[in-house]
């Protein structure tokens, strides 16, 4: 059985977590602050941490740099912070995923069984035959048998967004407008594009992210065009 | 040098006396120049010239040419292997008696030595009978011929005859001229060589020289030179003047009917010898010592003199090195006017005191003939002193700060303008305006009259006056309407700054006048008020921004509970129907809440300007495309049919592009929210004058009574009663973040039509990113 620890002062939401995590089958540690949950992870096997930010004694960032100093496991940042810098401060200093409250139960609980299946079970993916296989991050494509999977699980996509998808994670990181998407895919000189290629991406993202609105893999860049994030 | 301890007063009489000294010089420079010869020839001559190039140079030698060819003549006439020969004739004349005589030298000196006749020391003759005594019968002959004088013309006819004793004389005088030139030329050395070569028709040379032991050569060599032959109409010559007659006397003594003949001079202009050129010349290198000797102390005089004006300029007024203040004698306290006055008292006591005084003094050891120019310096010194005298009293009182205090003028001025201050501005501005006239016609008035009856006044030039005084009031006037000008243009500068925003900014009121001064320094202070009242704003704005996120934290915590438990209670399988409904309003509304704590961070953050953008360059058609994506579903669940109306072409503006998908989504949000169904919304971008405007319309669901204006101020909702979900931030949130980025946002009600518009100015060329 796989072991979360959840890390907040505020018990009654330890206790939310812990109702919502065990519902899905892991077992759950509770701490309410830093060293308690340092403490917890020295004495027990723990598969992934969720940690508050704002906490008495010693608060969530300086813990997960502490975790970080000897731990890989995955660590998901809980916080009522909810500005770009608080978000971006947590991720760089090593934690996987930045979480704002109020968060969605169902979010949380996807977010969670994502990091679990990648630290365990895709870890030893890079072994197989790569030529057509393109990875980032979760999202694995498969071109051979036009197989799409976030984080282990099958994702079932309609052609024209399959070939979007392909294009965008063949040439990850590089931003394509949606005249160009359009000429790619449809091969057709793009005049005056309707909404076509925007609704496209917005199911895509849809059906590949947990939470539509923050993806993590298909980034919108606003008045310029869409993404894969390099990861 | 160690002046810094000197006494002052020493310092202050040694300056005087250098003063003086360098006044002697310069004085004693412009005396050696002024009576030189080449007064008035500049200075270019010094260098440039030497004696051999002068004109009395020129002179000496045209006359030393005229002797030259005496000698060729004489020698011929007069010499035989290099003596003299006494045999030669002379003269022959025919007696009345019909006979003819030739008279040969020996006998015309025996002649003239028989009455008494003699060659003096110089070679002139002297001595003579007492009384003539009349040759019986023949005493005047009829003259033949002349051998010393060949070409003589008789122009009158008692000129052919002449008494023995008369010629006799002639021939004397011949001989003594001969033995002069020989003296001269031949037997003492002289610094002039000539050599005049005649060839006769036999091709034999004739040689006339003084020269002998130098070849032709060492003539050109010695400096000056002139050769002529005659077979050339070209002189080669060094000199620079030819002497005019030197020509024509070599052709006419040429005896011989051909071309070949030539004369050289060579002049050694070392002059080794004494003769007149040698004297000349040590004459001319002493008038020229002089002239450069009294140039060099007209120059060193004006340094000197410049100097020790300087440094007294300085000393003038201080007491002692250490102190600073000025100690004004008597004289240097009179009005300014006073000193005018008595400064052209002075000036004519000066005068009287130098014509009539120092004069007839100086008449006693000058000569006559330099007496005029000694006026002249006693006259220019004694106004110099003075001039001098009254300048240093002017610059102590210049220095004291005393001048204008002082003078009439001011202390007049000081009386009537208090007076003034009584009366309103139009009085006294009028009043002051009509003096400026007034003073300007008298002035002008002045100069007229005095131009008119300048032939009747002493002083020349007097009617300029007037004017000069006329010239510097206006400048003054000019100089006082400038300033004012320059003040006004500064404070209305300062006053459009602060009206624009820019509170900080100060008037330089440096020189500015004391009215100014003080209206620059009140409006500096308001604008120091305006500042801080302006920054307590933005502080107090940023303080509410940041108790609003902090309380939010403090929110959202508890938030998390409820929202968690709700759902938690909602997963518990309640068959209760009540319960059910109790609980979905506690699921929205602790959704809602959600929303609004949100909302609110960004609402506070956005209208006090506290947020990072990242400006870049982005296309806003692109952005609204990527819009329309995000929507047209969601549209499509309420029924409404999303019509855009879009340029193909790319529109570049500089802009944070999440921010402004913000702006967009929130409208966007607004359009889902509160268009009536099964209604269209029009979504527009077009340019225009070099702006993209983005339009969205759609026909609101509820009756909109409310203000346009009003719909952006937080918490101001369409429903009034608030029964449809949101915070009512939207729209505010979507202003300020447009007018962060530089954009315009505009809402328009027209009935139910609600318009939103968002400006941006389009970009030309890429931006760089902006923090």
């Amino acid at each position: 059985m796989q072991t979360i620890l959840v890390c907040d002062d505020d018990k009654q939401i330890v206790e939310a977590i812990d109702i919502y995590l065990t519902g899905e089958g892991f077992k759950v540690i509770k701490a309410y602050d830093g060293y308690e949950a340092l403490e917890l992870l020295e004495n027990n096997p723990v598969d992934l941490m969720i940690v508050d930010v704002m906490m008495p004694g010693l608060d969530g960032i300086r813990t997960t740099l502490k975790v970080r100093e000897t731990s890989s496991i995955p660590i998901i940042i809980l916080s009522a912070k909810s500005e770009d810098n608080d978000k971006i401060l947590g991720l760089n200093i090593g934690a996987d995923d930045y979480i704002a409250k109020p968060f969605n139960p169902l979010e949380l609980v996807a977010r969670v069984k994502s990091h679990m299946r990648r630290y365990t079970q895709l870890g030893n993916l890079t072994h197989q035959n790569t030529e057509n296989i393109y990875k980032c991050g979760g999202l694995l494509i498969n071109d051979d048998n036009k197989e799409v999977s976030v984080d282990g699980d099958l994702i079932k996509l309609t052609p024209i967004e399959y070939n979007i998808l392909l294009l965008l994670v063949k040439n990850a990181g590089k931003v394509f407008s949606i005249d160009e998407i359009y000429e790619q895919i449809w091969n057709e000189e793009a005049i005056g594009a309707d909404n076509t290629v925007a609704v496209h991406i917005r199911h895509i993202r849809e059906k590949i992210e947990i939470n539509p609105r923050e993806p993590r893999y298909l980034k919108v860049v606003w008045g310029v065009g869409y993404k894969i994030e390099k990861q | 040098m160690r002046t810094g301890t000197w006494p002052m007063a020493l310092k202050k009489q040694s300056a005087l006396l250098l003063h003086l000294l360098f006044l002697c010089l310069f004085l004693a420079g412009i005396t050696l120049i002024i009576f030189n010869e080449n007064y008035g020839r500049g200075l270019g001559w010094i260098h440039e010239e030497s004696y051999a190039d002068t004109f009395p140079f020129t002179e000496q030698l045209e006359s030393d040419v005229e002797t030259i060819f005496r000698y060729v003549q004489f020698k011929d006439l007069l010499e035989l292997d290099d003596d003299v020969n006494y045999e030669a004739s002379m003269f022959c004349v025919t007696h009345n008696s019909g006979n003819t005589k030739i008279y040969t030298l020996n006998e015309a000196i025996s002649y003239a030595r028989r009455l008494g006749y003699y060659l003096n020391e110089n070679y002139e003759v002297a001595g003579g009978p007492e009384v003539h005594e009349r040759d019986s019968g023949n005493s005047t002959p009829l003259i033949e011929w002349k051998a010393y004088d060949p070409n003589e013309v008789y122009t009158e006819p008692g000129d052919a005859f002449a008494t023995i004793e008369e010629l006799s004389v002639q021939v004397l005088n011949v001989l003594g001229e001969y033995y002069r030139i020989r003296e001269n030329f031949i037997d003492q050395p002289s610094n002039l060589y000539f050599r005049v070569s005649y060839f006769d028709d036999s091709a034999e040379e004739h040689v006339y020289t003084n020269a002998s032991e130098y070849s032709n050569d060492d003539l050109r060599q010695m400096g000056r030179y002139l050769f002529i032959s005659g077979d050339s109409i070209f002189v080669d010559s060094n000199l620079r003047y030819v002497p005019e007659n030197i020509t024509s006397e070599l052709a006419m003594h040429n005896q011989y009917n051909n071309d070949d003949y030539y004369i050289l001079l060579g002049v050694d202009v070392t002059y080794p010898n004494p003769d007149p050129y040698s004297a000349a010349n040590a004459e001319y290198v002493k008038v020229r010592t002089e002239y450069i000797g009294g140039t060099i102390l007209l120059a060193l005089g004006l340094i000197g003199l410049f100097f020790t004006l300087i440094v007294m300029a300085r000393l003038t007024g201080h007491t002692d090195a250490d102190r600073s203040d000025i100690a004004l004698y008597y004289f240097d306290r009179l009005p300014v006017e006073c000193i005018a006055v008595v400064f052209l008292l002075l000036l004519w006591a000066g005068d009287t005191l130098a014509q009539n005084g120092l004069l007839r003094l100086a008449r006693l050891i000058v000569s006559r003939e330099y007496l005029s120019y000694a006026a002249s310096v006693l006259k220019g010194v004694t106004r110099y002193l003075i001039c001098l005298g009254v300048l240093f009293c002017l610059l102590r009182g210049y220095k004291a700060r005393a001048l204008w205090k002082n003078s009439l003028l001011c202390r007049g001025l000081s009386r009537v303008i208090p007076a003034f201050y009584g009366y309103p501005l139009p009085v006294r501005f009028t009043a002051a305006f009509t003096g400026y006239i007034l003073c300007s016609a008298i002035l002008l008035w002045g100069w007229y009259y005095l131009y008119g009856q300048r032939g009747n006044l002493n002083i020349p030039y007097l009617y300029l006056i007037p004017l000069a005084v006329l010239a510097v009031f206006q400048i003054w006037v000019f100089l006082i309407l400038y300033r004012s000008r320059v003040e006004n243009s500064k404070i209305a500068r300062g006053i459009f700054q602060m009206a624009q925003g820019d509170t900080a900014y100060k008037i330089d009121s440096a020189g500015f006048s004391e009215d100014a001064g003080k209206i620059s320094q009140a409006l500096n202070s308001l604008g120091d008020g305006l500042d801080t009242a302006l920054q307590e704003q933005v502080k107090s704005e940023r303080l509410k921004a940041d108790l609003i996120t902090n309380v939010s934290h403090d929110i959202k915590t508890p938030l998390t509970s409820i929202i968690n438990y709700v759902d938690l209670l909602k997963r518990e399988n309640i068959q209760d129907e009540k319960i059910q409904g109790y609980l979905e309003v506690l699921d929205q509304k602790s959704q809602r809440l959600k929303t609004l704590t949100e909302d609110l961070v960004e609402a506070s953050k956005a209208s006090s300007g506290n947020l990072k953008l990242e400006i870049s360059d982005i296309d806003f058609v692109e952005l609204i495309h990527q819009s329309n994506g995000e929507f047209e579903e969601r549209f499509a669940q309420r029924h409404l049919e999303l019509v855009s109306n879009l340029p193909s072409e790319t529109i570049l503006i500089a802009a944070d592009g999440r921010r402004l998908w913000r702006v967009i989504e929130n409208l966007y949000n607004n359009a889902f929210k509160y268009a009536m169904e099964n209604s269209r919304v029009y979504v527009d971008v077009e340019k225009r004058n070099g702006f993209a405007y983005f339009t969205i319309k759609n026909v609101s669901a509820n009756p909109l009574n409310i203000n346009a204006d009003e719909l952006t101020e937080r918490f101001v909702r369409g429903d009034v009663a608030r029964t449809t979900e949101g915070s009512g931030l939207g729209l505010s949130i979507a202003k300020s973040l447009t007018l962060l980025q530089n954009g315009s946002f505009e809402l328009y009600i027209d009935g139910d039509l609600f318009k939103a518009q968002v400006g941006f100015e389009v970009r030309g060329t890429p931006a760089q990113t902006v923090n």
